[in-house]
């Protein structure tokens, strides 16, 4: 049915992965094969009850007993590794917080839904995860060169600076939804600074 | 026994200028075609560079101190670099030269070492923290961040990826789909787009916090583009005739547009800046946000 | 029992056990359902899920913030799943043997056509394991796969070649 050489091309092209020289060049393609066409649509149907499956699927028995008798004999690992943990933790924190997500780039299409609440969480997030990120840096700065900490804490305070400035503007007009992108850029900015600090520090 | 002295003199010679010689390398394994290299080079310098042959070739010299080299893999994979003590936080100089098959994926990590890539075709994935990144040629597909180096990138990439603090960022020459982000460095995009077959910037996002961002390039039909700053002042320079939508919005700032007739308008609800117009449909998508800086359109 | 999702953390986080039982009741499921896909093994599953949970106890003066705990434990999940994968070579049992066909049928939501659904996921069960683990990360769960190369170890361009392989096995078996 599908032309096999098509196989990488349309599973992207159904990923949205393609760059838009290739994408032109399968929808030219797909214009004429029926048999590709038959192939995409059976990938958006698959994907589409893959997305759609059970979120969640209770075990047979109870696991907590086992679980709690786990609990009781372990202990904390030592300081150092700890932190190191808490520093890739808070990275993939702000990852799984899928914050990209909930603020996508700008654009004059875009309007949050019911910003309120939401956006409120968005923010305490924001500062969990700085926050967590800047102390545990805090702790391993003894491991950077005293220029690259130069470096980070000359970029800190800009970032800082554009972030105070662009929260005042947002709390004088809250429900402005370009400041609120703004401020969440700020924000991405000062994330991915600290941790660019993290890699630095643990690599 | 004057002999013996003498050689024990020789011997103690050698001896000391092997201590503080530098420690050459020249070695060579077959390597595909479309294989991949894995390059971790603490300090000093390494150019990639892209030839017609199946195999891969380092040549350098390491500083006393430098650390150690190392090389490991086969034909598909080969991972080569410098090694140098845990304990030691500044690495000396090495000065390393790589000669790759074209269409390598190579990816590279160095502390304080620049990197140089050169007519690599491959997939680029180039960290630095300090050392400063510049690629020359064609790659599908480059990824570079690095912290405080300066990143250039000159020729044509598929896509482009390219991620600094401080470092200034230069992207000449034509990508159809590019990311550039920056806090304190500045943003330059020359000539993008016309290369490849002319089709224009399609993708771009060029964010910066202080930086400025300066796009002076051609837009593709249906491209999207995007600018962001904080208080860096954004400057978009397109051909005249081009077709896209604009939509410009400064919240601290103030828009210049010669681009066109249009002019900026206060904003609705509050201080500031807007500027939306179109110079036609089905072109390209401009979107240019920023808190306080100001923005310029105008023409090529 | 109600109570506020971030306190019950909070108290956790003190050492309160009974409080993270009340978490665990409250997030099994979901990570049942990740770690039973995944393996396509029940005695694997119930394990790997228990692994989450006591590494979810140990971690958890590392996590801030409600909202993202699901996230943050699936994750755990994942890893649990795969640091054993890579430690081990156990054969994985097949989760539809004659005498458990209703593992996969107590689902929670999604009660209209459960015939289809049930029909995928043993269909994916069915999967060899790579293809199955990148297929439940990318497709299911809505990792990148830049993230599954990260998790898994494998290249980003192996990931997509085993989601690709992967889909063409279950709309070949799909459609049979």
């Amino acid at each position: 049915m599908m032309c096999p050489e098509m196989e990488v091309r349309l599973n992207e092209y159904v990923d949205g992965t393609l760059a838009a020289r290739d994408r032109a060049s399968v929808e030219e393609h797909l214009a004429s094969c029926a048999g590709c066409r038959g192939a995409v649509a059976e990938l958006r149907s698959l994907v589409a009850e893959a997305h759609g499956l059970p979120r969640s699927i209770e075990p047979k028995r109870d696991l907590w007993g086992d679980i709690a008798r786990r609990l009781g004999k372990r202990e904390t690992g030592d300081g150092k590794r700890w932190w190191r943990g808490a520093l890739a933790a808070a990275a993939v924190l702000v990852i799984a917080l899928g914050l990209y997500r909930l603020v996508p780039p700008f654009t004059a299409h875009y309007r949050p839904a019911g910003g309120g609440v939401g956006w409120a969480a968005v923010q305490a997030d924001f500062d969990r995860a700085s926050g967590e990120l800047g102390r545990a840096l805090a702790l391993e700065r003894h491991r950077l060169r005293p220029e690259t900490v130069a470096l980070l804490e000359r970029n800190l305070e800009i970032i800082d600076a554009a972030i105070a400035e662009s929260r005042a503007a947002l709390a004088r007009d809250p429900a402005n939804a370009e400041l609120r992108g703004l401020f969440a850029a700020a924000y991405r900015h000062k994330v991915e600074l600290l941790r660019w600090a993290a890699h630095a520090a643990t690599s | 026994m004057t002999n013996g002295a003498g050689c024990l003199a020789l011997v103690l010679l050698w001896v000391a200028r092997a201590a503080t010689a530098q420690a050459r390398i020249d070695e060579r394994w077959p390597l595909d075609a479309a294989g991949s290299v894995r390059i971790v080079h603490p300090a000093g310098r390494v150019r990639v560079v892209g030839w017609d042959v199946d195999s891969l070739a380092v040549v350098g010299t390491l500083a006393p101190g430098a650390g150690r080299f190392y090389s490991a893999g086969d034909g598909h994979v080969r991972k080569l670099g410098v090694d140098i003590p845990a304990d030691e936080r500044i690495a000396g100089r090495g000065d390393l030269v790589v000669r790759v098959p074209r269409r390598t994926n190579v990816w590279v990590k160095s502390a304080t070492a620049d990197i140089e890539v050169e007519g690599v075709d491959g997939t680029l994935d180039l960290t630095s923290v300090r050392g400063a990144i510049h690629v020359v040629g064609t790659p599908q597909d480059v990824t570079a961040e690095t912290m405080d180096g300066a990143v250039e990138i000159a020729g044509g990439t598929g896509r482009a990826r390219v991620k600094t603090v401080s470092g200034a960022i230069l992207l000449r020459g034509a990508s159809a789909d590019i990311g550039a982000s920056t806090l304190s460095g500045a943003i330059v995009v020359r000539a993008a787009g016309w290369q490849r077959g002319g089709t224009g910037v399609q993708r771009g996002k060029f964010e910066s916090v202080t930086g400025d961002v300066r796009f002076d390039g051609e837009l593709g039909r249906g491209g999207v583009v995007e600018f962001e700053t904080q208080s860096g002042n954004i400057a978009v320079r397109v051909p005249g005739r081009t077709v896209a939508d604009f939509d410009a919005l400064t919240i601290g700032g103030t828009i210049t547009n010669t681009l066109g007739a249009a002019q900026p308008t206060p904003r609705a609800n509050g201080a500031g800046q807007e500027l939306r117009f179109s110079t036609g449909a089905g072109g390209a998508q401009v979107t240019v946000r920023s808190f306080k800086g100001g923005i310029l359109l105008e023409p090529k | 029992m109600h109570s506020d999702p971030t306190d019950l953390i909070h108290r956790a986080q003190q050492g309160d056990q009974s409080a993270f039982e009340a978490l665990y009741h409250g997030h099994v499921g979901r990570v049942y359902a990740l770690c039973l896909r995944l393996t396509a093994d029940v005695v694997q599953a119930e394990e790997r899920t228990q692994d989450a949970f006591v590494r979810a106890w140990e971690r958890l003066a590392t996590f801030r913030g409600e909202s993202a705990f699901s996230s943050w434990l699936h994750r755990l999940a994942v890893n649990e799943v795969f640091r054993v994968q890579r430690a081990t070579r156990r054969r994985a049992q097949r989760v539809f043997t004659s005498e458990d066909p209703g593992a996969l049928e107590r689902a929670d939501d999604r009660p209209d056509a459960p015939g289809v659904a049930m029909d995928l996921e043993r269909a994916v069960a069915a999967l060899p394991p790579g293809a199955r683990e990148v297929f439940v990360l990318h497709d299911v769960e809505g990792y990148r796969h830049e993230e599954i190369a990260g998790l898994t170890g494998v290249a980003v361009g192996t990931s997509k070649a085993q989601l690709f392989r992967a889909r063409r096995l279950l709309r070949e078996a799909l459609n049979r």
